[in-house]
C-alpha cells in the first residue's frame, strides 16, 4: 500500500512501503498470465473502425472494368454490414467478400471482439462515360456508420485514351518517388543496400550495419532506418540485444512485425560471402532541428548451427556493436512559412456533423479526419471558437499504419458542440498548415465549412465553478481551478454495454473446476479397479479349474443313472486330470501313468495318494474300454473314490515345479 | 351421489395449445422489439448526459448517466463519464467511486488510473487545506493490487486452463511408459500446478474470498461512524471521502464497516459505494 501526505504547503512526501513487494507480485503474474492475456483479454475497448474504398485505377474507356476495393477494419466491435456506395454507370461483374483477421473471444454472454475485417471487391464494367463521384462506403459497427472516403472515377468514351489518373482513396506512392517506365520493379525493400559499405564496421566474420534512407531529412520527415547483421555462418539461433539503439530526438514507430521469422539473403562484401539478417526496422521522424544520432545496437550472435551441438565444432556467442549513424535534420525553410507551425507530411482534412439541425443545448458531435502520411501524431487542430456554440475539447483517436513502411493513417478528432443560441451557424473550414517534404512547399490541409442551424430558447453559459454550494472553497486552499482538467476528456462513444455475468458467475464454473480433478480421480480409481481385477483373475485360475473338475464329477452321476458307463469313465478320469492340472499348475496329459506317478511324487504328493491316483485313472481307463458294461453300484462307488481323492488333491500344496 | 371427474374434451386441449403458443410468439415479438427500444433509449439518453456534461451542468449529466446505470448499462465508458461529472463538480469520491467501478469491468484502463490519482491528489489538497496535513490512501492494499490490471475472467480461464493441463500431466505421469514422456512430465507437472496454485489464488483474491465483506469507499467527507445502526447512536469516529472500507454487515438502510486502522462502525447505505458488479 502506498500513500501520499499531503500538507498545507502543498509538498507530497511517498511512503513506497511495499511497493516493492507489490511490483515482485505483479511481476511474477504476469509472467504467469502473459499466456492468458492474448486468450482472454479483458472487455473491449470502445469500438473504432476505419473504411477505405480503394481502387486499381481511377480513368478507364467504357467497356473497361475496374476493382474497387471497400475494406472496413474494427477494433473493439464486429463489422455488421457494409454499404457500397451507388454504383450507377457501371456494371457489377463479380463481388468478393472476405472477412480476414478476426479474432473473438466469448465469455459468458458476452462476446469479445478483439479485431474484425470485411474486405469487399467489386469488378466493375464501364458502361457510360462521364465523371462519377462514389459517396462514401458505409460500415455499421456496433450499432455505429463509419464512412470511408469519397472517390472520382472518370469513364472516357471507346476509342478515347483515358487521362492519366492518381490512385485514390489509399497512400499515393509520390510521383517522384516512382520508377522511371521501363525500370525493373524495385527489389525486396527489406535487401541491404549494394555498393559502398556505409555505417559498419567491417569483420570478417560477422558485423552490424546501420542504414537510413535520408541523411537530411526536414524536421518532421519520415526517415527510414534499417538495422542489418552479416554473418559469415549460420545462426543456431535468434541474436539477442544487449543494448538497443537510441533515437533520442525521434519519434520512432517499429516496421517490423512484432512476431515473425528471421530469414537470411546472401550478399558478397569484398569478395566475401555473407549472410544479412535483418535486425531492426522503424521509422524516425526528427523532432528538432541539428545533428542527431541513431545509436549503435549491441547484440550477442550465436553463430553456428544446431547441428554443433553433436559434433566438435565449439558453440560460440560473438558480441557485435554496430556504428551510430549521425542524421542532420533541416529546420523548415523559412520562404513561405505560415504563421502557424506547420505538420509535415502529406494530409487531408474531412469534416462531419452528425446532424445539421439541432435544438438549443443538444449535443451533435463534430468529426474531423485527418488522413494522409506523415508523423500523424503530431498533427493538432485547434477548437474552433464560435460565438454562440459550446465546444468540448476533443476526444482524439489514431490508427497508425505503415503500408510500404511509409508511416501515416487516420487521426480523428471528435467535438461535443451545444450551441446555446437558436441561429444558422458556419462552423468554418478546420485544418493545419502543411510542409510537403517532397516538394519543399508549404501547403493547407482543410476541410469545407460546415453548416449548424439550431433552434430553440436560450441556455445559460456555465458557471465558471460548478462546485456544488455546500463545498465551500477552504482558506489557503491551493487548490487548482479545476481539479477534474487532468482527467481525460468526455467518452462520447459508448458500447453502453449491459451487465453480463462473469463466468466465475456462471452456474456451470464450478463444476467446470472440479470437473478435471475429478475426472483424474475417476481415471486413478478405474485404474486400480482394473488392475485388482486382473490380479484376481489370475489368482483364482486354479480355483476355477478344479471348480470345473468337480462339476464334471457331478455329471457322472447322471451318466452312471443312464447307464452310459464309458462316458462315466471318461467324466471320472477327465475331472481327475483336471483337479491335479488345476493343483500343479501344469498340464499332466503327456504322461504316461507311471510318469505321471514319479511327477507326482517329484511334486511332493504322498507316495501313497500318487499310487491311488494312478491307480484309479488306470481303473477308469480299463473299465471305459472294456467290452462289458459295469453295475450302478460299482459306477457309484468308482464316483465315491474319485470323489475323496479330489477332497485330498484340493488340500494337496505341490512343491514349485522344477524350471527346465 | 359423487361426481365424477370429467375428461377435458380434445377441443379444449387444442384450445390451450394455440393460447400457449400465441402467448410464446407474443413475448418472443416483444422482446425481440423491446431490446433495440431499450438501446435506442439507452443511447438517447447517453447522448442527453452528453448535452448535459457539455452545457456544464454536471449535476444534471451525473443523474442521468446515473439512469443508465440504474437501467442495467455496465459500461466502462459511462462511469468513466459519470465519474468525471462528479469530479467536475467536485464530488471526488464519488468520482473516484465510479472510477474504481471502471475498473472492475475493464482493468488497465490507464485514463481511469490516471484520473483516480488526480481526484485522490485532489482530495489530498482539500484535506490538507482544512486541517494542515492529510494522507491519503493512493494505492489498493498489496494483494488486491497484484491482479489489479487484471479481469476477473482472464483469470478464471486460466485458471480452468491450467486445471485441464496439469491434471492431464498427471494423468500421462501415471500411464506413460516412456521415459522421455515421464521425465517431460515430471517437468512439466510442477510447474503447472504452481502456475494453477498461483492463478487460483490471484482468482480467490478477485473474487473476494480472502476478504472479509465486499470493498467499498466512503462517499462523503467526515461520515460519522456510529455504534450501532441508529442516528441516535454515539460516534465512533469520522470517515474521509474516498476512504477504503470493509462492508461487514447490513441492517435496514445501514452498514456495518471496517476502515484502515481496525475501526468498525455504522454507517448509512448512502454514503457508502460498494464495489461490486450488481447482479441483474
Amino acid at each position: 500500500m502506498a500513500l501520499a501526505r499531503h500538507s498545507r504547503k502543498g509538498t507530497i512526501s511517498l511512503d513506497f512501503a511495499g511497493s516493492q513487494g507489490v511490483r515482485a507480485v505483479v511481476a511474477m503474474l504476469a509472467v504467469a498470465l502473459v499466456g492468458t492475456a492474448l486468450f482472454a483479454a479483458g472487455p473491449a475497448r470502445a469500438q473504432s473502425a476505419t473504411v477505405r474504398m480503394t481502387a486499381n485505377r481511377t480513368s478507364l474507356t467504357v467497356g473497361e472494368t475496374l476493382t474497387l476495393e471497400i475494406r472496413a477494419e474494427a477494433t473493439g466491435g464486429r463489422v455488421e454490414s457494409v454499404e457500397q456506395p451507388n454504383l450507377t454507370g457501371f456494371d457489377v461483374v463479380s463481388r468478393q467478400l472476405a472477412t480476414p483477421m478476426s479474432f473473438q473471444f466469448g465469455f459468458g454472454g458476452r462476446t469479445q471482439v478483439v479485431q474484425s475485417s470485411t474486405i469487399q471487391t467489386l469488378t466493375l464494367l464501364a458502361r457510360r462515360p462521364g465523371r462519377y463521384e462514389l459517396r462514401p462506403a458505409r460500415a455499421v459497427v456496433g450499432g455505429r456508420t463509419f464512412e470511408s472516403n469519397r472517390l472520382s472515377l472518370v469513364v472516357v468514351p471507346a476509342g478515347q485514351k483515358p487521362p492519366p489518373g492518381p490512385l485514390q482513396g489509399g497512400f499515393a506512392p509520390d510521383p517522384a518517388d516512382e520508377p522511371p517506365a521501363g525500370a525493373e520493379p524495385p527489389a525486396d525493400p527489406l535487401a541491404p543496400p549494394t555498393g559502398r559499405l556505409d555505417g559498419a564496421q567491417f569483420d570478417a566474420e560477422a558485423f552490424i550495419r546501420t542504414v537510413v534512407d535520408k541523411r537530411e531529412p526536414w524536421v518532421g520527415e519520415q526517415v527510414t532506418v534499417t538495422i542489418y547483421l552479416y554473418v559469415r555462418s549460420g545462426i543456431r539461433s535468434a541474436p539477442t540485444a544487449s543494448r538497443e539503439p537510441t533515437a533520442e530526438g525521434f519519434w520512432v514507430h517499429d516496421l517490423l512485425p512484432p512476431q515473425r521469422s528471421l530469414e537470411a539473403t546472401e550478399q558478397n562484401v569484398d569478395g566475401t560471402p555473407f549472410r544479412v539478417y535483418v535486425m531492426r526496422r522503424f521509422a524516425a521522424f526528427p523532432l528538432r532541428a541539428g545533428e542527431l544520432t541513431i545509436g549503435a545496437l549491441t547484440l550477442d550472435v550465436p553463430t553456428g548451427t544446431v547441428f554443433d551441438l553433436f559434433g566438435a565444432t565449439p558453440q560460440r556467442a560473438l558480441r557485435r556493436d554496430g556504428v551510430p549513424v549521425a542524421i542532420r535534420a533541416r529546420p523548415l525553410p523559412d520562404a513561405g512559412r505560415p504563421t502557424d507551425e506547420a505538420r509535415v507530411g502529406r494530409f487531408t482534412v474531412e469534416s462531419s456533423l452528425d446532424r445539421t439541425q439541432v435544438a438549443t443545448g443538444d449535443a451533435v458531435t463534430l468529426t474531423a479526419r485527418v488522413r494522409g502520411t506523415g508523423n500523424l501524431r503530431d498533427v493538432r487542430i485547434p477548437t474552433p471558437a464560435i460565438d454562440g456554440l459550446s465546444l468540448l475539447e476533443p476526444q482524439i483517436k489514431d490508427e497508425i499504419e505503415a503500408p510500404g513502411d511509409l508511416v501515416g493513417g487516420t487521426r480523428t478528432f471528435e467535438w461535443l458542440v451545444v450551441p446555446r443560441r437558436p441561429g444558422s451557424y458556419t462552423l468554418p473550414p478546420l485544418g493545419f498548415d502543411t510542409f510537403d517534404p517532397a516538394a519543399g512547399t508549404y501547403g493547407r490541409a482543410e476541410s469545407a465549412a460546415l453548416s449548424l442551424v439550431a433552434a430553440g430558447n436560450v441556455v445559460a453559459e456555465p458557471r465558471p465553478d460548478d462546485a456544488p454550494a455546500d463545498r465551500e472553497p477552504t482558506e489557503g486552499a491551493d487548490e487548482p481551478a479545476d481539479p477534474a482538467a487532468s482527467y481525460g476528456p468526455l467518452r462520447t462513444e459508448s458500447a453502453l454495454r449491459r451487465r453480463a455475468p462473469t463466468l466465475v458467475e456462471q452456474p456451470w464454473f464450478p463444476y467446470a473446476l472440479g470437473a478435471p480433478a475429478a475426472v483424474w480421480l475417476v481415471v486413478l480409481l478405474v485404474a486400480a479397479a482394473l488392475r485388482r481385477a486382473r490380479t484376481r483373475a489370475g489368482a483364482s485360475a486354479p480355483q476355477r479349474a478344479f471348480r470345473g473338475a468337480r462339476k464334471r464329477l457331478a455329471k457322472v452321476d447322471a451318466l452312471a443313472k443312464a447307464g452310459d458307463a464309458r462316458a462315466c469313465y471318461g467324466e471320472l478320469s477327465s475331472a481327475l486330470k483336471a483337479a491335479l492340472e488345476a493343483r500343479l499348475g501344469e498340464p499332466v496329459g503327456g504322461f504316461t501313468l507311471s510318469a505321471l506317478r514319479g511327477h507326482l511324487v517329484t511334486r511332493g504328493m504322498p507316495e501313497e495318494l500318487a499310487t491311488r491316483l494312478v491307480d484309479e485313472l488306470e481303473g477308469a481307463e480299463f473299465a471305459r474300454f472294456s467290452a462289458s458294461g459295469a453295475s450302478p453300484d460299482e459306477l457309484s462307488r468308482a464316483r465315491d473314490r474319485a470323489q475323496a481323492l479330489l477332497d485330498r488333491i484340493d488340500r494337496f500344496t505341490p512343491s514349485p515345479a522344477e524350471r527346465p | 351421489m359423487t361426481a365424477r371427474p370429467r375428461s377435458r374434451p380434445a377441443s379444449v386441449h387444442a384450445a390451450r395449445g394455440r393460447c400457449a403458443s400465441t402467448v410464446a410468439v407474443l413475448a418472443i415479438l416483444v422482446s425481440v422489439v423491446a431490446a433495440p427500444a431499450a438501446a435506442d433509449s439507452h443511447r438517447a439518453l447517453f447522448a442527453r448526459a452528453n448535452a448535459a456534461f457539455a452545457r456544464g451542468d454536471y449535476q444534471s449529466a451525473a443523474q442521468t448517466y446515473a439512469q443508465l446505470v440504474d437501467a442495467g448499462v455496465d459500461d466502462a465508458d459511462v462511469y468513466y463519464d459519470l465519474a468525471l461529472s462528479h469530479a467536475k463538480a467536485g464530488a471526488h469520491g464519488r468520482a473516484i467511486y465510479w472510477l474504481e467501478r471502471a475498473l472492475i469491468v475493464s482493468p488497465g484502463d490507464d485514463a481511469a488510473e490516471a484520473a483516480i490519482a488526480a481526484s485522490q491528489a485532489a482530495l489530498g489538497r482539500r484535506r490538507a487545506a482544512a486541517s494542515g496535513e492529510a494522507t491519503v490512501q493512493t494505492r489498493p492494499p498489496f494483494r488486491e493490487a497484484a491482479v489489479r490490471g487484471v479481469h476477473v475472467d482472464t483469470l478464471a480461464v486460466l485458471v480452468l486452463a491450467l486445471s485441464v493441463l496439469f491434471f492431464g500431466a498427471l494423468v500421462v505421469l501415471r500411464f506413460a511408459r516412456g521415459e522421455t514422456t515421464r521425465l517431460a512430465s515430471w517437468i512439466v507437472a510442477p510447474l503447472l500446478g504452481l502456475g494453477l496454485g498461483v492463478a487460483a489464488l490471484g482468482l480467490a483474491q478477485k473474487v473476494g474470498l480472502f476478504d472479509t465483506g465486499d470493498a467499498a469507499l466512503a462517499l462523503d467527507e467526515d461520515l460519522a461512524l456510529l455504534e450501532a445502526p441508529d442516528p441516535r447512536a454515539a460516534t465512533r469516529g469520522l470517515l474521509h471521502e474516498g476512504e477504503r472500507l470493509r462492508v461487514v454487515g447490513r441492517d435496514r438502510g445501514w452498514a456495518r464497516v471496517r476502515a484502515p486502522g481496525g475501526r468498525e462502525g455504522w454507517l448509512r447505505d448512502d454514503g457508502l459505494g460498494t464495489l461490486r458488479r450488481d447482479k441483474r
